[in-house]
């Protein structure tokens, strides 16, 4: 069974369709990068995928795990196993990193009717994922996202992923505002998590981050729609080529 | 230019500028007195009848004390409030007026036309500001624009001031609304109908005419459904004016998807250095939005008056109806401005946005007060308020009194408040790069007011600045 | 005022001023004779600031807590002997043995209940009767010197009524490692009790101390507390005082907190209400030395129909002061919160740093919160900013949560605590910052459960 089946998918925001109609299965154990210039709706569906509020789907199906995911709520998605890594992430004053994870990792082992983890067993996991992506100790310490750098805040998200260990990962634009040491770090992070029973899905502009995190299949989205899937060199040729070729294959198509 | 002279002299003969015959009430206040006025402005009966409400009302009524400063008492009885157009000296060329005023003039960048009928000189019909007051009197009203004196609003529009007249400041508003009430001279009408974008600033080109309206002015404008309309007051030439106490009432009503913005510029003559011979200026400015969507902008640059009570307010009583005020309030001497604004959000998903720049020198008292009030049943509502002050001497004084009532708890309000000055750094860097002091401040001060001046229709916000930059001259030691 | 209104006002405080006279009996020294009777003269004068019979500018703050309700009741004004078992504490308790502890029951001072422990030299911690009798040259030059009665009618009775309370004090030098913790507690012994608890904290130069005031009510009963604390240290001395209200249900609280600072000196003040039905804070602060930095912190979380207002003036009369203040409110049920914050720089104050912050979060449609953050400046090398704000819980931020597996109500939750967490976490002393952060999260989550059941 695949891990996430996506048929015909419509929606947008406020009345406003902005994907137009995607088929897009995703199995265990690949990364699935999706590119596209600005405003062609990649966002998006990260959004409509992990629940916003704003956003809604107007069409088609998406299954997750085999379950209806326009079924579930946001959290019912998260703890079935996804995770949006978000483009700007949010802070949250007041409530320290561990402590906030801590609160979200029992919510699900609660959700799969675990028991709670102890304090102790936490802070042993916490260790060894801040070494595994490299994170700042100190920044586990500090309330969510506040007053973190731009690049802290696209760490911090790696290692949220980390630490809650999703089946399906959603990075949305994680690249983006980061230096090219950042994005070494956060790439050796996302990379240090592949494994054969996850899966993932790249969302870019820029085809640098693909050097480093090496996807097995490339989607190019346009107004809404996946216009042309190949496999990791078609980003490349993107790099090369810029989007105004596919605009002009889409436009002399259709 | 012959066309414009034969329209003008006609319309001069046939009156539109109503020629007044010289008589004058005697001074005091009564019933008497009301009737009075309103006989010789040939007023409606329900006119008089609302005045003398109003009169009886304020004889109940006890001045106000919750203010920073103590004013001298007002003698109401020695008030004349009946008068034909003021005596303004007749000067027989420009070469008689007082050169300090002239060169205020200059400054402000005044056509010397207007210059002389600024300072009382009397002026050829050539150029008469009449005249064009009268070529674009015409275009307004091909497009059903009324735009008049309050007193022709009266008699040829009767109806709709009987409507919309104490709708948004009741006669029994406040002490100084409530005499304004009873005894107002005349002022400014103006209706746009349904649909109409007014394509002019209102006034723009009547700054002349708009002098001398007295001490206790009435405006009252009604954008109807789907209009438009930008309306500016005053001159920001200084006036000279024996008037102490001014005691005006501005009324707005937007309609369903209408839109009104309002830009005064003001710079009655604030008294001498110990604050002798200024005026006192008790305004009442309120709008409502009526309907849904509607939005009235109140932008505000104030310089003049010795004392200034001033709070243009908007009633937000549609949904999504928007209001704003932008407020740039310049004290010096021993001046004080206390000013602000209220915001009444009764409709849902109605939002306010507030900005008032404080500034203050010498031994000026700068206020900004200030209410946002969020009723239980606007869902959704949002104000954001920012009010800054500059402080020039260490002599002045800055004051915030912000009050913030919500009962809804949809609403989100934020009100934010600072207190700065120039640094020296700052002055230093502006002088290594050859600019001087005074250039440097001014410089720094406009900045400092950008975002008021922003709203500024263009050349009155022009007129702004550089009445800002001479208001400011002087002041810093 | 007419004649009949002053015979209704006499009248209305006529069990204070039987208090007043059988206090006026006791025997004490002339100075504080002398306090009383002219705070009781002023209270006769003044009464209890009950918004409609006040003029401006007094009238403007007291227009949103009327009092008339509670001037209008007559308290029981005298004092009520109660047992009360060490275990009835433990709630309130920090968790510290090793802390100085007195405690006050319905206003009298319990032996039994209280504890002092070893003091460094020249340091007393002890009731304010107490210190009266030994140490009266040490209570004179400050008692009644900095909250000053002449101003306000509750001030006045408190003064007028003064008994006892806490008294603090460590000469030049003098450094309490260990926290007092003094705590005023009510019981339901008898009906409409009316207490005046007098805290009195003074630290020489340089002196060093840390307090905990705690108002408890073990009685969901109507009862009056009137509470004065005054607060003074000299030249770089520093205190951190705490005051936690945990009134019973049908509390009226009414307070006033004096701050005064020498050159140098700090203070850190950190106010949380959460009980009682109706809460008035007073907290003031004067600078009098330069180089004084003032913190003042606080916290308010109400429910149902609870009424809770802090007004907080800071007064910088001297050049190079700083003052940071920050009160945020949580407002539930049909609570009302009310705030208002004066900043107030002299002509002379130059080179002032002044920060303020109000922030509320409503979480009830039938909630309701007036803020008013207030400046006044004189002076112009200044630096002073100010900010309010009113919202609810941000969208984005719940949805954040969720997509990280927390459930809407948990996020929520989160969200509150990580409101109030903010501040809490910046406390000074551990055990304090812990015991308020278990309090406020079980306060939150109980808070939420209740608004659960409501609507179901």
């Amino acid at each position: 069974m695949a891990l996430l089946e996506i048929k015909g998918l419509r929606g947008g925001i406020r009345d406003q369709d902005i994907i137009n109609g995607i088929d897009l299965t995703i199995n265990r154990g690949e990364v699935h990068a999706i590119m596209g210039p600005n405003g062609s709706g990649k966002s998006t569906l990260g959004k409509i995928l992990a629940g916003h509020e704003e956003y809604a789907e107007t069409g088609g199906t998406v299954r997750f795990n085999g379950k209806d995911l326009f079924e579930l709520t946001p959290e019912e998605r998260a703890n079935e196993g996804m995770f949006l890594a978000f483009q700007y992430p949010v802070e949250i004053p007041g409530v320290s990193n561990a402590y906030f994870l801590r609160a979200a990792l029992n919510e699900r082992l609660k959700y799969r009717g675990e028991p709670e983890i102890s304090a102790g067993a936490f802070r042993r996991l916490l260790n060894k994922k801040m070494e595994q992506v490299d994170m700042d100790p100190e920044l586990a310490r500090r309330p969510v996202n506040e007053d973190f750098s731009g690049g802290e805040k696209k760490r911090n998200e790696i290692f949220h992923m980390a630490v809650l260990e999703p089946t399906l990962s959603i990075l949305d634009e994680t690249d983006s505002g980061l230096d090219i040491d950042a994005m070494r770090i956060v790439a050796h992070g996302i990379n240090q998590q592949r494994t054969a029973d996850n899966a993932m899905i790249v969302i870019t502009h820029y085809q640098r981050l693909l050097d480093y995190v090496v996807p097995d299949y490339v989607h190019v989205m346009y107004q809404g729609r996946i216009v042309k899937s190949g496999m990791k060199d078609l980003a490349l040729e993107l790099e090369e080529k810029g989007y105004e070729w596919i605009r002009e294959e889409v436009e002399a198509a259709g | 230019m012959e066309a414009i002279e034969t329209l003008a002299q006609q319309e001069y003969k046939e009156g539109w500028v109503t020629d007044i015959e010289m008589e004058t009430a005697p001074p005091g206040l009564n019933e008497d007195i009301i009737r009075f006025i309103s006989a010789k402005k040939n007023e409606p009966g329900f006119l008089l009848e609302w005045r003398l409400k109003a009169y009886r009302h304020w004889l109940k009524m006890k001045e106000p004390n919750w203010q920073y400063m103590a004013y001298p008492p007002v003698d109401y009885q020695d008030i004349v409030y009946y008068a034909a157009p003021k005596n303004t000296p007749q000067y027989n060329s420009l070469d008689e007026v007082d050169p300090e005023l002239l060169e205020t003039y200059d400054k402000l960048g005044i056509p010397l036309e207007e210059q002389k009928v600024l300072a009382g000189v009397a002026v050829d019909a050539v150029f008469d500001s009449v005249s064009v007051h009268t070529t674009f009197k015409d275009k307004l009203a091909e497009l059903g624009i009324i735009f008049c004196s309050f007193s022709e609003a009266a008699q040829d529009h009767p109806d709709l001031v009987e409507k919309y007249l104490g709708t948004v400041v009741p006669y029994r508003d406040n002490y100084f609304a409530s005499l304004n009430s009873a005894v107002f001279s005349d002022g400014s009408f103006c209706y746009i109908p349904p649909g109409v974008r007014c394509p002019m600033e209102l006034s723009t080109y009547f700054r002349i005419n708009t002098a001398g309206t007295g001490q206790f002015e009435r405006t009252l404008i009604i954008a109807d459904e789907g209009s438009y309309v930008s309306y500016l007051e005053g001159c920001t030439a200084p006036m000279r004016d024996e008037n102490q106490l001014h005691a005006a009432v501005v009324e707005l009503v937007a309609l369903k998807d209408a839109q009104i913005k309002y830009s005064t510029v003001q710079n009655w003559y604030p008294g001498n250095e110990e604050g002798k011979g200024g005026v006192y200026n008790f305004v009442t400015k309120r709008g409502v939005c009526k309907g849904d969507n509607a939005k009235i902008s109140w932008t505000q640059v104030e310089t003049g008056s010795a004392i200034t009570w001033k709070y243009p307010s908007v009633i937000l009583q549609g949904d999504h109806s928007i209001g704003e005020f932008y407020s740039v309030a310049l004290t010096r001497n021993k001046q004080v401005a206390d000013t602000g604004t209220k915001m009444i959000h009764v409709g849902k998903d109605t939002r306010s946005t507030v900005v008032s720049k404080g500034i203050s020198a010498g031994n000026g008292q700068n206020v900004y007060r200030g209410r946002i009030q969020v009723m239980k049943r606007a869902d959704g509502a949002k104000n954001y308020t920012q009010s800054d002050t500059m402080l020039i001497a260490d002599r002045c004084g800055a004051h915030t009194n912000p009050y913030i009532d919500v009962g809804n708890n949809s609403a989100s309000v934020e009100h934010e408040a600072s207190t700065a000055r120039i640094s020296e750094d700052q002055l230093f860097y502006c002088k290594t790069r050859g600019i001087s002091t005074e250039d440097a401040i001014s410089m720094i001060i406009n900045g400092f007011c950008k975002e008021v001046f922003q709203e500024l229709p263009m050349e009155f916000a022009v007129e702004a600045k550089k009445l800002l930059g001479i208001s400011l001259e002087g002041s810093v030691g | 005022m007419t004649e009949a209104l002053k015979q209704v006002s006499t009248d209305r405080y006529a069990s204070f001023h039987e208090a007043y006279d059988r206090i006026r009996g006791r025997e004490a020294p002339l100075w504080l004779h002398r306090i009383r009777s002219d705070a009781m003269k002023r209270f006769g004068e003044l009464g209890m600031p009950v918004a409609r019979e006040l003029s401006f500018p007094l009238k403007e703050d007291w227009v949103y807590t009327d009092l008339r309700k509670i001037a209008d009741t007559s308290y029981y004004a005298e004092p009520v002997e109660a047992e009360l078992d060490e275990t009835a504490l433990a709630p309130y308790e920090f968790g510290q043995n090793g802390w100085h502890r007195l405690v006050f029951v319905n206003g009298i001072y319990s032996s039994a209940l209280s504890r002092v422990t070893d003091l460094p030299r020249g340091v007393v911690v002890s009731s304010l009767a107490d210190a009266l009798v030994e140490h009266p040259d040490l209570v004179h030059p400050h008692l009644a010197r900095y909250a000053d009665f002449e101003r306000t009618g509750l001030t006045a009775l408190n003064s007028a009524l003064l008994e006892d309370g806490l008294f603090v004090y460590a000469p030049h030098g003098g450094i309490l490692e260990t926290p007092v913790h003094v705590h005023y507690v009510t019981t339901g012994h008898k009906t409409l009790m009316a207490t005046q608890p007098r805290t009195l904290i003074v630290g020489g130069d340089g002196a060093n101390l840390k307090v905990v005031e705690s108002y408890s009510g073990l009685t969901e009963q109507s009862y009056l507390t009137n509470a004065v604390t005054e607060i003074a240290v000299g030249r770089d001395g520093h205190a951190e005082h705490y005051r936690i209200n945990r009134e019973g249900a049908g509390a009226a609280h009414l307070s006033t907190t004096q701050l005064r600072l020498e050159e140098n000196g700090r203070i850190s003040t950190f106010n949380m209400s959460m009980g009682g039905a109706l809460t008035r804070n007073d907290t003031n602060a004067r600078l009098a030395g330069e180089h004084a930095v003032v913190r003042m912190n606080g916290l308010y979380l109400a429910a149902g129909d609870q009424h809770v207002d802090n007004h907080t003036a800071i007064d910088h009369a001297v050049p190079n002061c700083d003052s940071y203040e920050v009160y945020k409110g949580i407002l539930e049920g049909r609570s009302r919160g009310v705030f208002n914050g004066k900043v107030f720089v002299h002509q002379d104050a130059q080179e002032t740093d002044a920060k303020q912050l109000n922030k509320n979060l409503m979480l009830s449609p039938d909630a309701m919160i007036h803020t008013k953050p207030q400046l006044e400046i004189y002076a112009d090398q200044v630096k002073c900013t100010h900010g309010a704000t009113v919202g609810q819980l941000d969208e984005d931020q719940i949805f954040y949560l969720r997509t990280r597996g927390l459930s809407h109500d948990s996020a929520c939750n989160l969200l509150t605590y990580g409101f109030a967490a903010d501040l809490i976490r910046r406390l000074g002393i551990d055990a304090v910052r812990s015991s308020l952060d278990t309090l406020f999260e079980t306060t939150i989550r109980d808070l939420s459960m209740a608004r659960d059941q409501s609507v179901r």
